[in-house]
């Protein structure tokens, strides 16, 4: 389902944006745990050239509902990371900051939505600086925006960006884990021109 | 009856008692429909125009309705003075600031696209559901020519 389908990025480049990721997955990880205060780990890190709509294949069934949060990226590389927690590790992630049970996801008032992009910053940040560090580059991030939706919904929007620039997308997949509590979200980056990735 | 999940920036076309269905954030869903033969389609379009040398027209408003149209008209034998036509999405899902993210005012591009084409080619919208900031779940029903419209917090029903 993954494999490198056009000569965009060569095997190097993969590998080193697979390193890179995987480094970022455990930084991400550490900066979750302590943003949770539970033990949070990055379970695989995968980068591939793939056609867009295999992106959907990727992600939680599409009538599912989750929370995206979404981090615009500017400097060398431009795109979009983004994060998606299913409805149950949003619920986690809430109570836990909050210290009070959120059974429902009905009301988005601005404390909750504070709660994801806050945490939407911290893993964004962590992941950004790491990357930047390990391929010698300079990634800022922008504010973090937040939603929550059908999965199915999120994905029709994020792969309108790949319709513009072409057939196919990078995808670096990361899965987090939290073994006690059950949280576990999902990372995807994507790129607004992959000819800016080739020349890291 | 057969229902048939139309994937993003593709389309499809059958005939009652079918459904037609697909998920929608910033694309736009157009039905279009022959009450008198209860046949229909339902095209998924991501973008509003054709870029030049893509080949997959049913992503694109301009090419992918007249092609849907033209499915229709000619391997289903349905006149398109008898076409009505339904559409739903192009929601803006992220409320990025618009000079950090012009990606993301594709929804009401999309609509836009979608309004003036139906309108070139004549075919009468009869109900829409579009814009605002929340994904849809689209299911036509070919017997009745019924949309039902399923977002996150509540179902309706266009008819």
């Amino acid at each position: 389902m993954t494999q490198p389908i056009l000569p965009i990025l060569n095997e190097e480049q993969i590998r080193r944006l697979d390193t890179a990721a995987r480094l970022g997955a455990d930084k991400v990880a550490e900066s979750l745990s302590k943003w949770l205060r539970t033990k949070v780990v990055s379970n695989s890190a995968k980068t591939a050239i793939v056609h867009y709509s295999k992106l959907l294949e990727l992600s939680p069934s599409s009538e599912d509902l989750v929370t995206a949060i979404l981090i615009r990226v500017s400097g060398s590389i431009s795109g979009y990371m983004v994060f998606i927690f299913d409805e149950m590790s949003t619920k986690r992630i809430l109570t836990k900051i909050l210290r009070k049970n959120i059974d429902s996801l009905s009301e988005w008032d601005n404390l909750r939505r504070s709660v994801m992009e806050e945490t939407g910053n911290i893993i964004g940040a962590s992941f950004a600086n790491t990357l930047a560090m390990n391929l010698n580059c300079d990634i800022h991030p922008s504010s973090p925006v937040m939603a929550c939706d059908f999965a199915g919904a999120f994905w029709d929007t994020l792969l309108t960006q790949y319709a513009i620039e072409g057939e196919y997308a990078l995808s670096c997949q990361v899965t987090f884990n939290s073994p006690g509590d059950q949280i576990s979200g999902t990372f995807s980056i994507i790129p607004e021109d992959l000819k800016e990735w080739k020349e890291l | 009856m057969k229902i048939i999940n139309v994937g993003v920036g593709e389309l499809s076309v059958s005939a009652c008692p079918d459904v037609l269905k697909t998920i929608l954030g910033s694309c736009v869903g157009i039905a279009i429909y022959s009450p008198r033969d209860k046949i229909g389609g339902l095209l998924h379009i991501m973008l509003p125009r054709l870029n030049n040398g893509d080949m997959n027209r049913t992503k694109y408003a301009n090419s992918g309705i007249p092609e849907l149209i033209i499915t229709l008209e000619e391997k289903y034998r349905v006149n398109r003075f008898n076409m009505v036509a339904k559409i739903a999405g192009g929601a803006n899902m992220f409320s990025f600031k618009k000079t950090t993210s012009p990606v993301f005012d594709i929804g009401t591009n999309n609509i836009t696209a979608v309004k003036y084409c139906l309108g070139e080619l004549n075919i009468p919208i009869i109900g829409e559901d579009v814009g605002s900031n929340y994904g849809r779940r689209i299911e036509f029903h070919l017997e009745s020519g019924n949309m039902v419209i399923v977002g996150t917090d509540k179902r309706r029903l266009m008819r």
